[in-house]
């Protein structure tokens, strides 16, 4: 029960009202018990001492018997109290019903008045079989007690109306225990249905279909628990789309490259006679195997970085160098399409703690972007300027640009965007956790239609002497 | 939904039933019922109580009740005696017969006797020891103005009167020990402004009521009773205060078939009163008059005849002068009540000695006789705020050395709020007597209280070792007070004893 939401809730409600009722319910007991005593002693009291007044005032010096006659002839009709004269030894002179007693009534009210006080006692009586109150007052005569004036009447009356009201209470924090039982019942099925409507969609998305949605009913924490869960589904969906996307765009990838070696190779097994053809033919297959490999190879390394397995080997090294190798190579290469590399490059070194290899992957692969997303004959810009302790390297094309929506998802595994250019879509994703791992950032602007400049910004090491030995000879280029 | 309004339509409900019965503590007050017998006794005599007529009490009587049951023909069924009035009539006073009949209980007869009240009302065998006559006193009203006696006998569900006689005072019993009840009564004197001289014994003789014995006197007498005085025999108290002395205390008892005074007391032994020694006792004196001995029990004060120490048997009480320190005249005479139980035959054996003045009171002990004397105070004042119970060696008060025994003291309630912390202080005990109410409005309560003296004096030697014998305890301080420990524990378990 106490597993869930539901019984615990009955049960701290329940506990919670049940220690609430209970200090009241006491709380009232004693209340009504002290009113009703105490408001029937004073009433008999008043009686009680009324009643002795007047007989020591008008009665002065008249023998006890004599006042007790006159106290009996002269009773109110209506006196509810059993009224007793008693001598100073506690016999009964004459009680309201005319009958007087040898037996000594001796309770702490009666000794009281002997000792000229008012006292009151509420007991048990022997005599009547059940619990009295009794008020007595002195009879006073010349300053000296001669006797006692005793009110009595039954306490049963006001036990039992007390314990009427007491029983009444307690029927009624019973009924407002169940209700608060039978309302925590209802508040725990409001606070538990979401939860487990949410559970079995839930349950549902995660057997894959991304069709369901959990219904928002309240703008509460349920409601943006299953407002979550849809952003959730939505995201699965989404990533769920671009892997089928990849999966089609690797293999289609896979399968160009596969195909013209197919070829090659059915061409060739025809005869080799012609030297000419069988050389170029054999020239693409290698080729096209390298492009198979590289591919791969870029697989392999993206779930390397998933699987967190890249270490960086970082060493002091010049960033700037390596940026100048680069602009050298890639305007010496003339590469494609007539496209040129503008470098503008500071004079000074760019020192830093650097995967100086992994560096250059990162760089090769935004200019390979650059070039392949480039017109013809356009121009590629490769810029570093420093700032304090941070380095900022922009390359900027004019090429086509990027939409504002794909903006946001680019560098995200496998993304590819809108454009039909070749390409895994791993490129900048690795990119970008090479730069994270040396602790810089890659911010992408971009306008459609005008141009993409992408801007790696890396951190620079406090100004040491350059070891220019600890420069790396040139790696083999990256592709993809 | 459906169980919420279900349940707060419960609530509802109960709260305004609940509500609506809920008496306020004064509706719910009443008697507590009478025990058994009475309750149906009370119940069955309101049918006969005509409208604004109320129960009235005796006066004096063999049993206070307004409602009695006694068998007054003797045929072994009882009947019911009761006795009303109405209170704003002065001169009817009614007393009802009720003989069970049948089963229930009937009117049988209705005495109304003229009165402003009912002073006596007895049930008692008269003449035959198996039936009982009604007894009435009626007030005539008016000090000094006789009061009137009848008596009835109750035969053929009638009352019949027997005798009617005024009288001043009345007791009955068993005097002349033959199993019937005999009547004392003191006459009215023949003069208004006189006062009753002349007791007669009335009772059985020859099957009738008569005059059994007469005493005159040449005083009032006072204070008739008729109770045991021995443990065997049951004497007529009186006391005659005369004109003479003081006053005398006479016992009057059945001897060989003649009533005579008991307390004959030889002078000399009367003046060795003092030593609270037994008394040897004269033949008792028949003589009708008691004016003619001087034999007497000479009393200064007319002291209670009363049954002093609960055993049943009523002491003669005997003024006796306290031995002060001063000459006579410097202060107040002290005096205690000293009271003496008859053996029945020739001597009063000395019972105790009770300090009663002033307020005070107290029973002095018996070890203390002969070594103590009282101090009071040098103050003429009418109230004596303070006695002092010294012991002292030495007959001569000036000579010698003296300690104190204890002090008694009244104190208003404000001075003894102011001494007792100092009490308490100096750990010395006190007893608290007792306190009143303001006398008047206005004036305080008073408390009187024992203190006991600190072990500090000047005694040496035997005088020593004796004052110590004779110091009090605390306890022992309320023993003689009176003031009863039993029941300080009956209080503590609550029961009320009825």
């Amino acid at each position: 029960m106490l597993k869930s939401i539901r019984g615990r809730l009955l049960l701290q409600i329940g506990l919670l009202l049940l220690t609430i009722v209970l200090v009241l319910e006491v709380i009232f007991a004693a209340a009504v018990y002290t009113y009703y005593f105490d408001s029937a002693r004073q009433i008999v009291q008043s009686r009680a001492v009324t009643a002795a007044t007047l007989s020591n005032q008008f009665m002065e010096g008249y023998t006890l018997s004599e006042r007790a006659r006159y106290i009996l002839e002269n009773l109110v009709p209506s006196e509810s109290s059993r009224v007793e004269v008693l001598d100073l030894q506690g016999r009964t002179i004459v009680d309201s019903y005319g009958f007087s007693s040898t037996q000594r009534i001796r309770t702490p009210d009666v000794r009281a008045a002997q000792q000229g006080g008012v006292g009151s006692y509420t007991g048990y009586s022997q005599a009547f079989k059940q619990r009295i109150m009794a008020v007595s007052s002195p009879l006073v005569s010349y300053g000296e007690t001669i006797g006692t004036l005793r009110f009595s009447v039954s306490t049963e009356p006001l036990y039992r109306e007390v314990a009427k009201l007491i029983g009444w209470a307690i029927a009624i924090g019973a009924a407002v225990l169940l209700l608060g039982f039978a309302l925590s019942l209802i508040i725990a099925r409001r606070i538990v249905d979401p939860v487990k409507e949410l559970t079995a969609i839930s349950r549902k998305m995660a057997t894959g279909d991304f069709t369901a949605r959990a219904a928002r009913k309240h703008n509460d924490e349920i409601g943006l628990l299953a407002e979550s869960l849809n952003y959730m589904n939505e995201e699965l969906s989404k990533s769920e789309k671009m892997k089928n996307d990849f999966i089609s765009t690797v293999s289609h990838e896979l399968r160009t490259p596969l195909t013209s070696i197919k070829g090659w190779g059915e061409t060739l097994v025809g005869g080799l006679e012609d030297e000419e053809t069988t050389t170029l033919g054999l020239t693409i297959i290698t080729n096209e195997t390298d492009r198979l490999i590289g591919l791969v190879e870029d697989l392999l390394d993206f779930s390397k970085y998933q699987a967190g397995e890249i270490r960086m080997r970082s060493i002091p090294v010049d960033l700037n160098s390596l940026l100048r190798q680069l602009g050298i190579q890639y305007s010496q290469a003339d590469i494609k399409r007539g496209i040129t590399l503008s470098t503008n490059l500071p004079n000074e070194p760019l020192p830093m703690h650097a995967d100086l290899n992994r560096l250059k992957q990162v760089f090769v692969n935004l200019l390979d972007n650059a070039i392949k997303f480039s017109d013809l004959n356009g121009e590629i810009r490769l810029t570093a300027v420093r700032q304090d302790l941070q380095v900022f390297v922009a390359v900027q094309d004019d090429g086509e640009g990027i939409p504002a929506e794909d903006l946001e998802k680019i560098g995200q595994r496998f993304y590819k965007g809108s454009s039909k250019m070749s390409g895994s879509g791993l490129g900048l994703a690795i990119s970008k956790e090479i730069v994270r791992l040396h602790g810089g950032r890659i911010s992408i602007e971009s306008e459609y239609g005008v141009g993409t400049t992408v801007t790696v910004i890396l951190p620079l090491a406090v100004a040491e002497p350059l070891n220019e030995t600890a420069e790396q000879p040139d790696k083999p280029e990256w592709l993809l | 939904m459906h169980a919420i309004k279900i349940a707060v339509l419960l609530l509802i409900l109960l709260t305004v039933s609940g509500c609506g019965q809920i008496a306020s503590p004064g509706d719910l007050l009443h008697a507590p019922n009478l025990a058994g017998e009475e309750q149906s006794l009370y119940r069955s005599v309101q049918p006969f109580l005509p409208s604004g007529y109320q129960l009235t009490t005796p006066d004096q009587s063999d049993q206070g009740s307004a409602i009695r049951l006694a068998d007054l023909n003797g045929d072994g069924e009882k009947e019911l005696i009761v006795s009303y009035k109405k209170p704003d009539i002065d001169y009817e006073v009614n007393v009802l017969i009720l003989s069970r009949q049948n089963g229930s209980w009937q009117k049988a007869d209705l005495i109304t006797g003229s009165g402003t009240n009912l002073d006596y009302l007895g049930i008692k065998p008269l003449i035959h020891s198996s039936s009982a006559e009604l007894l009435l006193g009626y007030e005539g009203g008016g000090y000094g103005l006789p009061k009137e006696l009848y008596i009835y006998s109750f035969a053929n569900q009638k009352a019949v009167e027997l005798l009617h006689r005024s009288y001043d005072q009345i007791a009955v019993g068993d005097l002349a020990g033959n199993g019937l009840n005999q009547i004392a009564i003191a006459l009215p004197a023949a003069e208004p402004n006189d006062s009753p001289s002349q007791i007669e014994v009335l009772g059985e003789k020859s099957g009738k009521l008569a005059v059994l014995a007469e005493r005159r006197t040449e005083g009032d007498v006072l204070n008739l009773q008729i109770e045991r005085a021995s443990e065997q025999r049951i004497g007529l108290f009186a006391q005659v205060l005369g004109t003479k002395r003081s006053g005398y205390t006479v016992l009057l008892a059945w001897e060989n078939g003649r009533l005579g005074n008991v307390l004959s007391l030889p002078q000399s032994i009367y003046d060795k009163r003092s030593s609270r020694q037994n008394l040897k006792l004269d033949e008792p004196d028949y003589n009708p008059d008691l004016a003619v001995t001087e034999q007497k029990w000479w009393i200064d004060y007319p002291a209670n005849n009363r049954d002093i120490d609960n055993d049943g048997i009523t002491e003669v009480a005997l003024p006796n002068p306290l031995p002060n320190t001063d000459e006579p005249t410097a202060q107040p005479q002290t005096w205690s009540d000293s009271y003496y139980r008859w053996d029945g035959n020739r001597e009063m054996t000395f019972v105790e000695d009770r300090f009663w003045q002033w307020g005070y009171e107290l029973r002095i002990p018996d070890r203390w006789l002969g070594h103590y004397r009282i101090e009071l105070p040098k103050a003429d004042d009418t109230t004596v705020s303070e006695v002092l119970f010294v012991y002292s060696p030495h007959e001569d008060p000036e000579g010698g050395s003296s300690a104190l025994l204890l002090t008694l003291r009244q104190l208003s309630m404000e001075e003894w709020n102011r001494l007792r912390p100092l009490l308490e202080n100096q750990q010395n005990e006190y007893v608290v007597l007792g306190s009143t109410g303001p006398a008047a409005p206005g004036s305080s309560s008073e408390v009187t209280v024992a203190l006991l003296p600190d072990t500090d004096n000047n005694l040496t030697g035997a005088e020593a070792a004796e004052y110590e014998k004779l110091r009090l305890t605390a306890d022992e301080v309320r023993e003689m007070v009176g003031a009863d420990t039993d029941e300080e524990e009956e209080a503590n378990h609550n029961v009320e004893k009825h």
